[in-house]
């Protein structure tokens, strides 16, 4: 056992290695992207028409004369101590814009991954268990056209239907859970919803194929060859190995709701990070967005990386895929 | 069947399966019957879709849906479950019936320990067994089928066996439930030949000591005469023989059996006769030939001399031939009588080892690593045109690298490799692309080796085209090829998948024909083929090496077939050649443990050389990343001593004719003779000894 | 092709995704033939008027016919998501293919390149090449394809070195063929399908990507109408008049579903469990 210790610890390692290359990439990108962009900061910060000394200043306070190598290890060496910058515009350290809104992305991430696991699960298993019955002809044809529904235009119907028409539901905006919980459920409801949607009919699809995947094995025939019934075979033998591509989904799935929320914010006015960058992207305040992006990239690393991880745990194979066998 | 009044363990009478299809419903079986008494060991013989596999899974029902099965009756223990709810059969799968199945490595649930799996039919039956009896009785069953350190390896998950390891789990979980009948369905096709041999003694062991009756449902007559009793053969869904085991290999009584026995060559056999190959295929589904299912392949059908409309006409249904025989041919005391012919076609074959001309292919010390794992070892060999060199190994023993590394697909690591002469593993580029034309290959996988976008035109045409021939000589040459293997020219418009795997293997064969080249490579060429159409093949390849004069090295795990086509025959072990020597002599005195162990470990021609020779070997070959110090067979080595962990043994010749054997005891071969003659009882599997 | 075609036309969604797309084909070519008023034509007086016979789908803020204004939208939709497709699967399945056939460095080099790329949300990597490239239709365009380009570079890499595996490219290798011959002949047409099923399926989200990144204002640029401006739009009056939010996003619920079904319904074809029913013993 302890030389599949040692292809666990080399396993990880190598995984870390690999995601560390690949944040360093994204900061080249990221940092030459934004050189790229069309008008600088001096020039919005020095007002109309500045005076070249007060310019040739502010260039120099903020060391865009020197070269792009230099300014790029400056700012990666800082970003690697946890200093992302500070917002030219707004004045204020990026780590701390960052930190306030991540509270209201965190919990609309948190509440849309919860609705799309646990209806996507259920729906998925349900339909594979029946299949080819219309149970699971009217699933797979509800998850083709749920998966082409804009998530963004179900949430500005949702706010035509349960606040403009019903009146039963805010049509936008964030309550803090810690002042009144229920209120902030109201607030939270039809974002996260609306933000679970297409995830819902994806994790339903793939929980279906996989399900019917593992059914097809071989193990399985063997199982029933035991006289292990379908309860227990689902139970004991199918759910572990199907799960393994359904938690893969479901981590990039919560990676890209993290980052790529910016839609749902927007049409709810939701104060997360989404709307932070693209504001930030908007008044073309570089620092900013490239804080933010960094930020998502790691953190959709990050996760990436459990995922690969948790593995180990669900499939025994890759604990010791350097182990010989016996 | 016989007037016994014991109750059969499983009868099954006029069984039909068909199946739903999108092409309309296939009949797959077609009236089969059968009892099994109980303890009776049976063997169900067939090739691929002759409903042999089918008929066990539908007495078992565990077909899926879209099969229809109709029967009089299937009774196990004399319980009718023609119609039997799915909980009811779920209470007699595992606890009166189970089975084995035929790929170890995908049977087991990869999540699972081993213990768990292994217990799960007493666990599922009887809820009232404490999870520490439970415990208990998997590492008995384990102990039982011979797998080493059982409360370790309970708690063991699938990945941490090896091949021949997890088949002896999959048998313990078969029969840790006790049941009455066991069914094994190709129990040793996926695994290696020293380690089928282990696997065949642990279910006869087992199947006999527990007094459980067994089905062994295979392709391979040798496992049979190794296994059983009785034996029923299957062709297009029905049973067309059923018969004692010795009288199947003395006196076949219906032609589609006495093909099949003709149509195998095997290890023991000393000449170079020309097989019997049966013609054509097997039909696609049981209604699908009028009269007699066989008729269309068989040689007492009758000709243009004989009329025999009968066999195409009319059905035959199997009947009493002797007592306890029966088989379904209108014809069957010509068919027990016929005289066996195969002494005319002796001489058919010539020898090609005394025309053998100038050295084609050259190996000098060549070495191939992939990364830890040491593929190839420090091999020479010399390779003549009109010659043909076998080469034995199980897997991971370097066959398949080799071969990559003759054709300058991969280079060495180190060594030379000369053809024609000329060194190729020093060139590159456009030189390597064209030095490599002068071998050419044939795969083991008649569907994967070619392109499934291409009609076999084109196909054929490839190596031409990118040598630069013209459009005119081309077809020419392609007309040639095609009817060098035997193929009628209207199939060139075809696609792979409009081929049987037979008819795709001669395009294989014609393609590395096209360009002339000096050496053929032939990969497990017929391995991947039904018995019947392996001997056209291996047919093919005799008639071709007669005509073309190019060196052929043939890799082959089925020392039959390589007896058979082989002048002279190299055995590989972990990347080295560990014996080599004309085919004769080597395989009547193996000088190499190995060499002798793969032959012992090789089914039996007929059921009267069962458990001949006891000469097998513990144990599955070593890890390549891995070898052991010293001689890479010591740890498998009954014979081993000090000074084969000290000393690898290098080839040394032990007689005039080339042969040559790596073994420190290469010379004595009275202590290898004394081994063959042991009880397998003291030959028990061991755990790999640690470096 | 034909077979396929005739595939596609006898699978039950597939005919109704084809027969969706072509409708919106030919909405988006036949536009000016077909829309009552000019799409920028603002009518004062008749602002932000509901559904009625005048204007079926009522006006925006500026007058404008909102009919007329969807109707012109779907030029956009589908030649920014076209475009998009075919620039990132170009993209992509270079990398894809020379990745997974070279191996070795260049392999892995090309790898964590689309890594790197596909580690950010496509949205705001598309938002922030279009703050560099600047607004407009081929900027918008490029943004979206290369956020998809690691799609097929993936998939691309995962069929080249599973087809790489198979015997047949060994045979042509010893043949003497060149590795650019084997893959142009071998390798890129034993893919194409499973690629071509990506391709629409990518169509959907470039639509989708493309309408997010109107809806923020980083898309085409007014008056140029598109679907995701006009929902932008609509948010500000939703309280007054909710049909404005409703049509766009119908139109694109419709595109997106036809294009959903076409590819499924190309997936069922190539889908090799489709091409084995044979089933053996």
């Amino acid at each position: 056992m302890r030389q599949s210790g040692a292809a666990m610890l080399k396993y990880v390692f190598g995984r870390v290695v690999q995601a560390f290359i690949v944040v360093v990439i994204v900061s080249v990108v990221v940092f030459l992207l934004m050189h790229l962009v069309p008008g600088d900061v001096v020039t919005v910060l020095a007002g109309p028409d500045p005076e070249p000394a007060v310019v040739a200043a502010l260039r120099a306070k903020l060391g865009l004369d020197d070269p792009l190598p230099v300014q790029y290890f400056r700012w990666a060496f800082a970003a690697l101590q946890g200093d992302l910058g500070t917002s030219p515009y707004i004045g204020r350290p990026v780590t701390e814009l960052i930190a306030r809104r991540l509270p209201a992305t965190l919990e609309l991430a948190i509440a849309a991954i919860i609705i799309a696991s646990v209806f996507g699960i259920l729906v998925g298993v349900i339909a594979a268990l029946r299949q080819g019955s219309w149970v699971d002809t009217l699933i797979t044809t509800a998850n083709s056209f749920i998966l082409s529904i804009p998530n963004f235009w179900f949430g500005i119907v949702g706010i035509i239907v349960f606040a403009v028409w019903l009146g039963w539901l805010p049509s936008g905006g964030r309550k803090l859970f810690s002042d009144d919980p229920i209120k902030a459920m109201q607030y939270l409801l039809l974002p996260a919803i609306a933000l679970a949607l297409d995830s819902i009919a994806m994790i339903a699809r793939l929980v279906r194929a996989s399900v019917l995947d593992e059914l097809s094995r071989d193990y399985v025939t063997v199982a029933r060859a035991k006289g292990v019934q379908a309860s227990r075979l689902m139970r004991l033998h199918i759910s572990r190995n199907a799960a393994i591509p359904v938690l893969t989904v479901l981590g990039l799935r919560f990676g890209q709701m993290l980052g790529g929320a910016v839609l749902i914010e927007s049409v709810f006015n939701w104060p997360g990070l989404g709307r932070l960058t693209i504001e930030a992207i908007r008044s073309r305040d570089i620092v900013l967005v490239q804080g933010t992006l960094m930020y998502f990239v790691i953190i959709y690393m990050a996760i990436n990386l459990l995922i690969d991880l948790s593995y180990g745990w669900f499939n025994p194979r890759i604990r010791a895929s350097t182990g010989g066998a016996v | 069947m016989t007037g016994s009044s014991q109750q059969s363990s499983l009868s099954v009478k006029n069984l039909k399966i068909a199946f739903r299809t999108s092409s309309g419903v296939r009949q797959v079986v077609d009236g089969v019957s059968f009892d099994i008494k109980p303890g009776e060991q049976v063997g169900v013989v067939g090739e691929s879709g002759s409903g042999k596999s089918v008929t066990m899974l539908a007495a078992m029902g565990l077909l899926p849906n879209s099969a229809r099965i109709e029967a009089d009756h299937i009774r196990m223990n004399g319980e009718e479950i023609k119609s039997a709810p799915e909980s009811r059969m779920a209470e007699l799968r595992g606890a009166e019936i189970s089975m084995v199945f035929q790929n170890p490595m995908t049977s087991l649930n990869p999540s699972m320990r081993i213990g768990r799996q292994v217990q799960e039919p007493v666990a599922v039956h009887d809820k009232s067994v404490s999870q520490t009896d439970l415990d208990v009785l998997a590492i008995k069953m384990l102990e039982e089928v011979g797998i080493p350190n059982p409360p370790l390896r309970t708690t063991q998950y699938p990945h941490e066996f090896s091949g021949g390891m997890r088949q002896r789990a999959v048998i313990a979980m078969a029969l840790s439930g006790e049941p009455s009948v066991l069914v094994a369905d190709e129990p040793t096709t996926a695994l290696d030949v020293t380690v089928q041999a282990q696997i065949v003694s642990v279910l006869r062991e087992l199947s006999r000591k527990r007094n459980v009756a067994s089905i062994v449902i295979t392709h391979d007559l040798g496992l049979v005469a190794e296994l059983v009793d009785r034996v029923m053969v299957m062709y297009a869904g029905r049973i067309v023989e059923e018969t004692p085991v010795a009288d199947l290999f003395n006196e076949p009584a219906h032609p589609y059996t006495r093909a099949l026995l003709r149509s195998r060559p095997t290890a023991t056999e000393d000449s170079k006769r020309r097989l019997d190959a049966i013609p054509g295929l097997p039909p696609q589904s049981a209604d699908a030939v009028p009269g007699c299912p066989f008729h269309p392949r068989c040689e007492f059908a009758g000709d243009s001399s004989i009329d025999r409309s009968i066999c195409r006409t009319q059905r035959p249904v199997l009947k009493e031939v002797a007592p306890g025989r029966t088989a379904a041919c209108h014809f069957v005391e010509e068919v027990m009588s016929a005289e066996d012919t195969q002494d005319l076609k002796k001489a058919t074959i010539a020898q090609q080892a005394e025309t053998a001309g100038e050295v084609v292919l050259n190996l000098q010390k060549v070495s191939k690593a992939y990364g830890p794992v040491k593929a190839l070892n420090e091999v020479s060999l010399t390779l003549k045109r009109g010659e043909t060199l076998g080469i034995a190994g199980e897997s991971g023993c370097g066959k398949s690298t080799l071969a990559r590394l003759a054709m300058g697909l991969v280079p060495p690591t180190s060594g030379k490799i000369l053809v024609n002469n000329r060194e190729i593993s020093s060139l590159k580029g456009r030189a390597l692309r064209t030095a490599r034309r002068e071998i050419q290959m044939v795969f083991q996988d008649p569907t994967s080796s070619l392109d499934r976008r291409m009609t076999i035109r084109r196909i054929i045409a490839e190596p031409m085209g990118i040598a630069g021939f013209d459009k005119a000589s081309i077809s020419e040459r392609t007309a040639e090829l095609m009817d060098a293997v035997g193929l009628a020219e209207h199939y060139l418009d075809r696609y792979p998948n409009e081929l049987s795997g037979g008819q795709r293997q001669r395009v294989g064969i014609a393609r590395a024909l096209a360009l002339n080249p000096d050496v053929i490579i032939l990969d497990e060429p017929t391995s991947a083929l039904d018995v019947s159409v392996q001997a056209q093949i291996v047919n093919l390849l005799d008639e071709l090496r007669a005509a073309r004069s190019a060196g052929y090295i043939f890799i082959a795990h089925d020392l039959g077939v390589l007896r058979h086509v082989s002048d002279r025959v190299a055995i590989m072990y972990l990347g080295r050649i560990v014996e080599i020597g004309e085919g004769d002599e080597l395989f009547e005195t193996p000088r190499h443990p190995y060499t002798r162990a793969l032959l012992a470990s090789t089914p039996a021609a007929h059921p009267d050389q069962r458990h001949k020779d006891k000469f097998v070997v513990s144990g599955s070959p070593p890890d390549p990343a891995n070898i052991p110090s010293g001689c890479g067979f010591r740890l498998r080595c009954p014979l081993a001593t000090e000074i084969c962990a000290q000393k690898r043994p290098e080839l040394q010749t032990v007689s005039g004719r080339g042969h040559q054997v790596a073994c420190h005891f290469g010379d004595d071969l009275t202590s290898l003779d004394a081994l063959s003659t042991l009880q397998t009882a003291e030959l028990q599997p061991q755990e790999s000894k640690q470096l | 092709m034909k077979e396929t075609s005739l595939y596609l036309w006898h699978h039950r969604g597939g005919r109704v995704g084809v027969l969706l797309l072509l409708a919106m084909v030919f909405v988006a070519v036949f536009a000016p033939l077909i829309a009552p008023y000019e799409p920028n034509a603002q009518i004062s007086g008749s602002e932000l008027q509901g559904m009625s016979l005048t204007h079926w789908f009522g006006t925006d803020f500026l007058g404008r016919d909102i009919l007329s204004r969807t109707i012109y939208g779907a030029r956009v939709s589908l030649f920014a998501g076209a475009l998009a497709v075919i620039l990132g699967a170009a993209l992509g399945i270079f990398m894809g293919i020379t990745a997974g056939y070279m191996g070795g460095w260049v392999d892995s080099t090309m790898m964590r390149l689309s890594d790197a790329i596909s580690a950010f949300p496509a949205i705001l990597l598309g938002a922030a090449i279009v703050a560099v490239l600047g607004p407009g239709f081929v900027q918008v365009a490029i943004a979206i394809a290369i956020a998809q380009s690691p799609l097929f570079a993936r998939l691309a890499r995962a069929l080249a070195i599973s087809e790489a595996r198979l015997e047949y490219i060994e045979a042509a290798e010893s043949m003497g063929a060149s590795k650019a011959s084997i893959i142009l002949r071998h390798i890129l047409p034993n893919a194409a399908g499973p690629l071509a099923v990506q391709a629409s399926l990518s169509v959907g989200i470039a639509i989708l990507l493309e309408a997010g990144l109107s809806f923020l204002g980083l898309g085409v640029q007014p008056p140029t109408p598109s679907w995701g401006q006009m929902l932008a739009d609509s948010l500000r009056f939703i309280d007054f008049i909710p049909a404005y939010a409703i049509f766009p996003g119908l139109a694109l619920t419709v595109v997106l579903v036809g294009v959903n079904l076409l590819a499924d319904a190309m997936r069922d074809r190539v889908d090799p469990q489709h091409q084995n029913l044979g089933g053996g013993e």
